[in-house]
């Protein structure tokens, strides 16, 4: 028995004076010690080479459900569960008979039906051919283990089975609602503009046909009506482009930043000629879509350029840099400012920091920044001295390194 | 009115919009020879010479026809669509008018083979402008096949 020799030896050393039967006597005792440790701790059996058990211990025949006399002479099939596919079994084989240990999780069934796991040592013992001529089979009970990882594993596969029937549902919903809001701007659109259409055209007509005939007061009554149809009319352009912004599709590709600024302020001084000095820094490239970076920067320039044109001279600066992971640009200017006090309104849909009798606007320009931006997974900012100036932030994840 | 000098076919079922469309081109002198219609089926009648129109010439068409998109019963759409698909109509140029770009079915419009399209503005004096400018060119400018 080669792998009993390692005992013997300990054995043997233990109390090398003693004589002989005291030895054997030590040797037997250590021996039967064991045995009693293993049997207590474990579901022991032993076969020849073909697999026929020859002894079973207690704990055997407690988990099978079978007595010993049921047991010996017979092979491991009368326990097996037929959970394992013959692949598993046919490696076991190959592993023990060529003399090496093999040790794996083996689900098997009792007497009454019931299944139970054990882990498994199997232990060959070589004749001095170096061929096996008997196994022994040491194992531990882990049915609860087994069962509580099952029960794991189903609740998991149960779980992301109604994750994915859930998102499919969103998906649906979501899909609807889009569709849902793609026809109520479409509506909102049409709808709301003919009437304005009509408010205004018809106060023009009048002005037209009868101006000669109304006095001054009149035609100044007419005329603010026909600025707040035409008021109305930006305003529903612009609530719409925002809300185009959530569902319009993002198309990433790297952005000249430097050519597209210059764009935005050739498109600002065509439309609204202004005295601003404008310098544009060069900047860094980014990643991105163009088109709305675009409607950012001209968002920015266009209220950098509004907001000190009532400053002698108007100086506005655009830079960029970069800090950590972050592409910052920023879009300074030395106009009037607003008060630090309201930042966090900065940012909202329709809010303004100054009259509109002061400076014009819709309160819809930086909301849209704000979205673009965060569609772009950045952040905006800004930070201002009142009637000295501000600047406006907003940050892109940096595509450089 | 005369059906057999119609120059401008006007499909409109918007009333203000049709009366402010008719005042834009009569300033420019392009209105004279104008019927306004206000839905896809009347004006479908009108070009086929069915229904109210049996028995106008069909061989006087309009030099253009100004189609509104959003319209009860035929819409603009099904309009261009038959017109299109009518070999005594397919060359008569329809001119989309719209309240939206946004509108999905512009893209269809083109497809479909509309010349062009207007967005009907709020702004009066770019109605104005548009409509006349839309007017001159197709009945002066443009000359049919």
């Amino acid at each position: 028995m080669k792998h009993s020799k390692d005992i013997k030896v300990n054995a043997v050393s233990f109390s090398a004076t003693n004589s002989q039967d005291d030895q054997l006597r030590l040797l037997l005792q250590t021996v039967k010690d064991y045995k009693y440790a293993l049997d207590e701790s474990s579901i022991v059996a032993i076969t020849n080479q073909k697999g026929i058990i020859q002894y079973v211990n207690e704990k055997f025949c407690e988990i099978s459900q079978y007595n010993k006399q049921e047991l010996l002479g017979q092979d491991h099939r009368i326990i097996n569960s037929g959970y394992h596919p013959k692949v598993f079994i046919r490696e076991l084989w190959t592993t023990i008979a060529n003399g090496r240990v093999w040790r794996g999780e083996i689900k098997n069934k009792a007497k009454d039906g019931s299944y139970y796991w054990v882990y498994t040592t199997i232990v060959p013992f070589l004749n001095d051919l170096g061929k096996p001529y008997q196994y022994m089979a040491i194992r531990y009970d882990i049915t609860q283990k087994k069962n509580t990882e099952q029960e794991l594993i189903a609740n998991e596969k149960l779980y992301s089975a109604n994750l994915e029937k859930e998102v499919n549902e969103r998906t649906i919903q979501l899909e609807n609602v889009n569709k849902e809001l793609e026809a109520f701007s479409y509506s909102v659109s049409h709808d709301l503009r003919a009437p304005l259409r009509a408010v205004n055209g018809y106060a023009r007509i009048l002005v037209e046909d009868y101006g000669p005939l109304l006095d001054k007061e009149a035609n100044r009554l007419l005329e603010i009506i026909q600025k707040n149809a035409l008021k109305m009319g930006i305003l529903i352009d612009d609530l719409l482009s925002l809300s185009r912004l959530g569902r319009k599709e993002l198309r990433n590709f790297t952005v000249n930043m430097t050519e597209l600024a210059e764009q935005a302020l050739s498109e600002i001084s065509k439309v609204n000629p202004h005295e601003a000095n404008v310098t544009i820094h060069p900047l860094h490239t980014a990643m991105g879509d163009a088109a709305l970076l675009f409607q950012v920067v001209l968002n920015l320039l266009s209220n950098a350029i509004k907001y000190s044109s009532k400053k002698e001279k108007p100086v506005i600066e655009i830079s960029s840099c970069i800090k950590e992971n972050e592409l910052i640009y920023c879009i300074k200017d030395n106009g009037a400012g607003f008060d630090m006090n309201y930042s966090h309104k900065l940012f909202g849909v329709f809010q303004r920091l100054h009259a509109e009798s002061e400076f014009e606007g819709t309160g819809v320009g930086l909301a849209i920044v704000k979205r673009i931006i965060n569609r772009h997974q950045g952040r905006v900012w800004a930070e201002s001295i009142l009637e000295e100036g501000a600047v406006f932030y907003f940050s892109l994840p940096n595509v450089n390194n | 009115m005369d059906h057999h000098e119609i120059e401008i076919l006007l499909v409109e079922d918007n009333a203000t919009d049709a009366e402010m469309t008719i005042r834009a081109l009569r300033k420019s002198k392009l209105a004279n020879n104008l019927l306004h219609v206000s839905d896809g089926a009347a004006a479908l009648e009108f070009l086929f010479g069915e229904g109210e129109y049996a028995g106008r010439n069909k061989g006087s068409k309009p030099k253009v026809v100004l189609l509104d998109l959003k319209m009860p019963k035929v819409d603009g759409l099904e309009v261009l669509e038959a017109m299109k698909l009518n070999r005594e109509t397919c060359n008569i140029p329809v001119v989309i008018l719209t309240s939206s770009k946004e509108h999905p079915d512009v893209e269809k419009c083109y497809q479909l083979g509309a010349n062009s399209y207007i967005v009907k503005p709020v702004d009066f004096d770019n109605f104005f402008k548009a409509i006349t400018e839309l007017g001159m060119y197709w009945l002066i400018l443009n000359h049919q096949p």
